[in-house]
């Protein structure tokens, strides 16, 4: 794997995994403070 | 967008750098955030286990002898969340920092500017914590689940033990963003997932996790938070909320939590004991779809630990068949352990011995904890020393054996040193037998009625403790000669020189490399020799 595309590959994993954690804790929060 | 760890940054040299605050304080190197977090596990062991001993003194006889009851239960409180927060899972994440790249052929982790944060957010959080040892009212003594109303009625320890959690939180998200990244895009060319380590695999797994499940119990505190400062019931009856909620908000972050702490316990075991069996390891692909079967399971399990607080029969019948279902990807890997060392030609270097000692007593562990999952017994053994007994056996002899473990089989590849071996066997045996001294007679305390948590008992339960709290002292101070052990290999290096290969039949990209294995490391990919590998020709 050349380095362009290993350092796309990071920045695809980050994002995603970045986006998971931003949905768990955006799901907690609206759940927890708006539809209580 | 952080640094990205690449080949194209002239790293052709091995100069570290020089000044002691620019090498420690500001590394984006693996190996020394590595060292760092396992320091930094040691520290808090140690610190945890002066709180055990604290424990173990004043139950030593019945009555109140030594401590107040609110020290006692800040004890167990902090002794709890530093063992797992601030001992096993950091040493899990060094461990992680320092093998992953040189067992996939990496240069470094992907994002090394947030790993050297990912680190240093913990003396930070673990200050926090530790700072509400001195403050008015004390530490929190809620235990460590925090359960409300008992958690939030303490003074204003609460909030700093909340921030400490969420910051806990933000580093092991960090640190599994990392692991991931690392593990899916930096693997050397020709190092297919169904080739790496069996400990880079637990790690995988593990680390989605960590990301799946942190956020839970950063959810659970802040509103515990908003409920103690900002009027909020969302557990408290009084204000129309629900107690119970927050026990399986807690318990679907906590039951996960247990396997983050025991996944790369059997990924280190998976590399140690094929090495001093001088076999292959047996059933690879087995061992991969069954820690993803555990990790998956990890999930639906939450409420057996909570039994007691009274759910529909069906919800009691789920929970205990999805536990006991667990037993059965354990059994595989248990089998598997075995069969490897069966008809191998096995030798019992420390390592080994430690991992040897993980299978037998991890599996007793186990087993209390099936016996946990039947639903009328729990009601029986639920908040007792059989717990106790059960979840140590799983962390200490489990957990912590499987890190000592992998000290033992990884320090000559660090320093380029080998430890004291006649030292090393002692650790073993002593640990092992003092351990078992501590922890089988809770089995006992428990089955008798005896309640965790409490500070004096009835004098029924007086000869148990007495062993028990000998046993405790006797495992401490074992810990001590680990210390020494360590001392004398990583700076008074009185050791022989390690060998490239260490251990004579390891296999693995770390093992090609020299020891000490180099500052930087694969900073061009390996050529990949399947013969190297330790699961090179299983696709085959």
């Amino acid at each position: 794997m050349n380095d362009a595309r290993r350092k796309a590959g990071i920045r695809r994993t980050v994002i995603a995994l970045s986006a998971v954690v931003v949905a768990l804790y955006g799901f907690l929060f609206v759940r927890a403070f708006w539809l209580t | 967008m952080a640094s990205y760890a690449t080949t194209d940054h002239h790293d052709d040299h091995d100069h570290k750098p020089t000044g002691f605050f620019e090498r420690w304080f500001m590394s984006t190197n693996h190996k020394d955030i590595g060292t760092l977090y396992l320091v930094f596990s040691l520290v808090m062991f140690l610190i945890g286990g002066a709180m055990a001993l604290v424990i173990r003194a004043e139950l030593f006889q019945p009555g109140l002898q030594l401590v107040h009851p609110d020290f006692f239960n800040s004890m167990t409180t902090v002794h709890a969340l530093v063992m797992i927060f601030g001992a096993v899972m950091p040493a899990f994440v060094g461990l992680a920092n320092w093998m992953i790249p040189m067992m996939v052929g990496a240069p470094d982790m992907a994002l090394p500017r947030m790993n050297n944060w990912s680190f240093w957010i913990m003396p930070f959080a673990f200050a926090l914590l530790l700072s509400t040892l001195f403050m008015e009212g004390g530490a929190p003594a809620g235990g460590w689940t925090l359960y409300p109303p008992l958690s939030i009625q303490g003074g204003n320890n609460v909030a700093f033990v909340i921030f400490a959690v969420h910051m806990m939180g933000i580093s092991s998200i960090m640190g599994a963003i990392n692991i991931i990244a690392t593990i899916l895009n930096m693997r050397a060319p020709g190092m297919d997932l169904l080739k790496m380590p069996v400990f880079v695999w637990t790690w995988l797994i593990t680390a989605f996790l960590l990301i799946a499940v942190m956020p839970v119990l950063a959810g659970a505190v802040t509103m515990l938070l908003t409920d103690k400062f900002f009027g909020t019931s969302f557990f408290s009856a009084a204000g129309g909320g629900d107690p119970v909620m927050f026990q399986h908000i807690f318990w679907f972050f906590g039951h996960p939590e247990v396997y983050i702490m025991i996944l790369p316990a059997f990924g280190i075991v998976s590399e140690i004991i094929p090495t001093f069996s001088r076999k292959p390891l047996f059933g690879y692909q087995a061992m991969v779809y069954a820690t993803a079967s555990i990790a998956f399971l990890s999930f639906i399990v939450w409420a057996h630990h909570m039994f007691t607080v009274g759910m529909p029969l069906g919800g009691q019948l789920f929970f205990m068949y999805a536990t006991m279902l667990i037993a059965v990807p354990t059994g595989v890997k248990v089998f598997n352990w075995v069969a490897t060392m069966w008809r191998g030609s096995m030798t019992f270097e420390t390592p080994m011995l430690f991992a040897v000692g993980f299978v037998i007593l991890f599996t007793i562990g186990g087993f209390s904890g099936l016996m946990l999952a039947i639903v009328p017994a729990d009601f029986q053994y639920h908040d007792t020393y059989f717990v106790v007994a059960h979840f140590h056996y799983v962390l200490v002899t489990g957990a912590i054996f499987s890190i000592m473990a992998a000290v033992y089989y990884w320090l000559p590849k660090w320093t380029g040193r080998m430890y004291n071996e006649t030292l090393g066997k002692w650790h073993f045996w002593l640990s092992t037998i003092t351990v078992n001294v501590l922890f089988f007679p809770q089995h006992f305390l428990g089955l008798a009625g005896m309640p965790r948590r409490i500070p004096d008992y009835n004098p029924a339960f007086a000869d148990f403790n007495m062993i028990s709290s000998i046993g405790g002292f006797a495992f401490g101070i074992t810990q001590l000669l680990f210390v020494w052990i360590l001392i004398d290999c990583c700076w008074l290096k009185r050791g022989a020189k390690a060998t490239q290969g260490v251990w004579e039949s390891a296999k693995g990209l770390e093992w090609t490399l020299p020891s000490p294995a180099p500052y930087h490391s694969f900073t061009t990919p390996p050529k990949i020799d399947d013969r190297m590998l330790a699961h090179g020709d299983v696709t085959h």
